[in-house]
């Protein structure tokens, strides 16, 4: 088994950061965005974000354990 | 037709339909003990997929959270983070598992076990510690599936008779399809459920308040503390919001249902793809 790289899992930690640790900066009502309180904004653009890190940490991750068919598509070019 | 013969028209085609693709998700290929478990490690991006959102949108998703967000407020929001949280963790542990899965032809998470570690004790206690702590999850989700049958029937199925159906149907399928059909069952399940999430998350407000901002708005003028931790509780604060949404993004990365979904993926690239 491979570990994983340690900028991978620094990236991988920035959700836990935003979503977990930090909670008593962002669990407010005010301001409101879109109609949300602030804290379920925060949370629903997270599970967004969220993705946006784990895309970078598939592409930090996949050239150290791919072999042929994980470089196949444009997604990997 | 009356509201209750309407009602009871819907469950019947939702029911029979939903059966007849898990049983008929196995009967396209050959059944071995490997098929039935993983799938002969066959499953694609989409199956994947599917196999994954179907367990993850549960009749918890609408009586449980729902109903802990309507009862305790700001607290329901650790529902929010821990799932994501727990896919980041999967990210990192489900390759190597993937990965011996395929060259040890694993099946079950106590597999797993006993390759890693070689100890045959370990493995298993973690099949027993699996079949134990996974008897109250069932529980669990049988009666809100009872209640939710119960409800939408207008007491014209009962709670018992709709779990005892549901199991007998649902024993039937998986039998006879193994993990095909609990990928498969979840496609008219997960479309069925968004659809009544987005009805309901956009017509209960419009209808009531005119709109998701100004019921929101409504709420934080009535009563703004509910809208936050601990909500309607004493003890649920930010030390506990850490602590259970540490706890439970863990905890459903190391059930046996989440590592056994490792194991029928095709080829490692889906592995990646299929995390988020």
């Amino acid at each position: 088994m491979k570990k994983p790289s340690l900028r991978a899992v620094v990236v991988a930690l920035i959700p836990f950061c935003a979503m977990c640790f930090s909670v008593s900066a962002w669990d407010r009502v005010y301001p409101m965005v879109l109609g949300l309180p602030f804290n379920f904004f925060w949370l629903l653009s997270w599970i967004v974000l969220t993705s946006v890190c784990m895309w970078v940490v598939y592409r930090i991750e996949s050239p150290r354990t791919g072999k042929a068919d994980s470089r196949s598509g444009e997604r990997q070019s | 037709m009356s509201p209750g013969a309407i009602a009871l028209t819907v469950i019947f085609i939702i029911v029979v339909s939903g059966s007849a693709i898990g049983f008929y998700a196995g009967t396209r290929h050959k059944m071995s003990l490997e098929q039935w478990t993983v799938g002969s490690r066959g499953f694609g991006p989409l199956l994947m997929w599917l196999l994954m959102a179907g367990e993850t949108y549960t009749t918890f998703s609408f009586l449980g959270a729902s109903g802990w967000a309507y009862s305790r407020g700001g607290p329901a929001l650790y529902i929010l983070a821990y799932l994501p949280l727990s896919y980041v963790i999967s990210f990192f542990i489900l390759p190597p598992i993937w990965e011996m899965g395929r060259q040890h032809g694993l099946q079950t998470q106590s597999d797993f076990f006993l390759a890693q570690y070689g100890n045959k004790y370990l493995a298993a206690f973690v099949s027993v510690v699996g079949v134990v702590f996974i008897i109250p999850y069932l529980q669990l989700q049988l009666t809100g599936l009872g209640i939710i049958v119960e409800v939408a029937s207008f007491d014209a199925i009962g709670r018992t008779q709709a779990m005892i159906i549901a199991v007998a149907l649902l024993a039937g399928f998986v039998f006879v399809s193994g993990i095909r059909a609990v990928a498969w069952v979840s496609v008219p399940k997960d479309i069925l459920m968004v659809l009544a999430a987005v009805t309901i998350g956009i017509a209960v407000p419009r209808m009531y308040f005119g709109g998701i901002g100004s019921m929101f708005a409504a709420l934080a003028r009535a009563d703004p503390a509910h809208l936050v931790m601990p909500g309607a509780t004493t003890t649920l604060n930010h030390g506990w919001y850490i602590s259970t949404v540490l706890l439970t993004a863990m905890g459903s990365t190391c059930g046996p249902r989440r590592s056994a979904q490792a194991l029928p993926l095709r080829t490692p690239k889906h592995c990646g793809e299929t995390r988020w």
